[in-house]
């Protein structure tokens, strides 16, 4: 059964296109203590579909701006690096962030919310809470691929199989129907693609956090309360919001106080709200953009 | 079908309007607090994210919804805007709520949602109100419909079936 389970997995890894040059370059850089604008902004500039997402993003209503921004390097400063990482990922053939998660009684609207709140929220934690320790670019990546093993098991899961759905942590209830877990399935695409060796250990331990490696304890537990706190705020990804276990243990790594909690809650809320709202008025250009080319 | 009002995270909103909807989706910690007016059949809601607005009150003059202790005077306002000004004493109104899950915490220290239903219930007391219906609490999520028309609550979450209060 479990044979079956991850034979079924890895056919589904094979089949996914690996992730594009330019957002690998992308994440690479974003994650490096001591990058530039300019490094950004050349590798944006190789590829025009990127380059007209980023400046959709920017002029769109969301950020009311007085003037409209025309290039790449204004519009980095303007929206910060980190988003940029979100535009790329977005946009991956894989559809990791984007894809629906039937089995997961949830759209792919709701997947993408839940990567997006859970970056915004990591990032967040990691520039006020981290003491340094955890780059915001990194923080922001992991949130957004952190469940990129969901779609890869919400196919195996049957209707029925939730329909006595106990109180159980929902990381359990996976290994018992189907033997591995979004977190592990997400583990072996994360090696498949070879991302850095710490995101590949925040995504295998997210919801175990107190499992992760050294290196990565601090990120796997921004990680875990960015994801808990997306689940809380109503981006959430369907029928296993609310059902995971908080490790309290995060405040060891964390200096963080209930009431920085909540101020926390509020400001990720507000973010949010801009942040989705451009980048959906970007992509929903490229499509119409798009369907125009099409039918030309 | 009426009208539906689709309320995000600390939105508020009310409608006297007949066969009117007031909606929202996805309350994880966030609680629903609804009040209808038995006199006008005005209803509201509100979808509270916080249960204090002293950690940001300059901000909570502009989303008064978002906090339990600034969401209920502010239905009350939004109940006068709907009726043309009148608002019925606290006998004639009813109150419900739901929402305000919480994941699961040894600790017992990540419970927004418990404070934030906590937080409604003391505001509303303050205006001697009670919620005739509570479903607060659990672990999953809730979406909510209220129908202006019966005043009844419709709450669906994944996996479960639909439920009234
Ligand atoms: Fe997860
Ligand atoms: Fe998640």
């Amino acid at each position: 059964m479990l044979e079956d389970t991850i034979k079924k997995i890895e056919a589904q890894i094979e089949a996914i296109p690996v992730l594009s040059p330019v957002t690998s370059e992308l994440l690479g850089i974003i994650s490096e203590p001591n990058h530039s604008l300019h490094d950004v902004v050349a590798i944006v500039e190789t590829d025009a579909v990127l380059t007209s997402l980023v400046l959709k993003t920017v002029n769109s209503a969301a950020y009311a701006l007085e003037r409209p921004i025309e290039t790449v390097s204004d519009a980095i400063l303007f929206l910060g690096d980190t988003i940029i990482a979100g535009l790329a990922l977005r946009r991956e053939k894989s559809g990791v962030a984007t894809a629906n998660l039937s089995g997961y009684l949830a759209d792919a609207d709701s997947n993408w919310a839940h990567a997006l709140k859970t970056a915004i929220a990591a990032r967040y934690f990691a520039k006020r809470f981290s003491g340094g320790k955890v780059r915001e670019g990194v923080a922001y990546t992991a949130g957004i691929l952190h469940d990129i093993g969901k779609s890869l098991i919400s196919t195996l899961f049957t209707d029925d199989q939730f329909t006595s759905i106990k109180d159980t942590e929902f990381i359990d209830l996976e290994k018992e129907i189907l033997g591995i877990s979004h977190a592990e399935a997400g583990y072996m695409l994360a090696i498949k693609w070879k991302l850095p060796a710490v995101m590949c250990d925040v995504i295998r331990w997210h919801h175990e956090p107190s499992v992760a490696q050294d290196d990565s304890k601090v990120l796997t537990y921004i990680i875990h309360l960015a994801d808990l706190t997306a689940m809380m705020s109503g981006s959430g990804t369907g029928i296993d919001t609310m059902r995971h276990t908080i490790d309290s243990n995060y405040s060891k790594y964390l200096s963080i106080s209930d009431r920085d909690l909540e101020l926390a809650f509020f400001e990720i809320q507000l973010e949010y709200n801009t942040t989705f709202n451009a980048i959906q008025a970007s992509f929903e250009s490229l499509k119409s953009y798009q369907s125009v080319e099409k039918n030309q | 079908m009426g009208k539906s009002i689709i309320l995000g995270v600390g939105d508020f909103g009310a409608t006297a309007e007949t066969n009117g909807i007031l909606k929202t989706y996805a309350l994880g910690s966030c609680v629903a607090v609804m009040i209808l007016d038995k006199k006008t059949r005005c209803v509201s809601m509100a979808h509270v994210a916080l249960p204090e607005s002293t950690i940001s009150p300059s901000k909570a003059m502009s989303l008064p919804g978002y906090f339990a202790d600034t969401a209920i005077p502010a239905l009350f306002e939004s109940m006068k805007r709907a009726t043309g000004g009148i608002l019925s004493p606290a006998n004639d109104l009813i109150v419900k709520m739901c929402g305000g899950a919480n994941v699961s915490d040894t600790n017992n220290t990540f419970n927004i949602g418990k404070r934030n239903a906590l937080a409604i219930k003391k505001a509303l007391w303050k205006y001697g109100l009670a919620p005739r219906a509570d479903d607060t609490g659990g672990n999953f999520s809730r979406t909510v419909a209220l129908y202006q028309a019966t005043g009844i609550v419709e709450i669906s979450s994944p996996g479960k079936e639909n439920w009234k209060i």
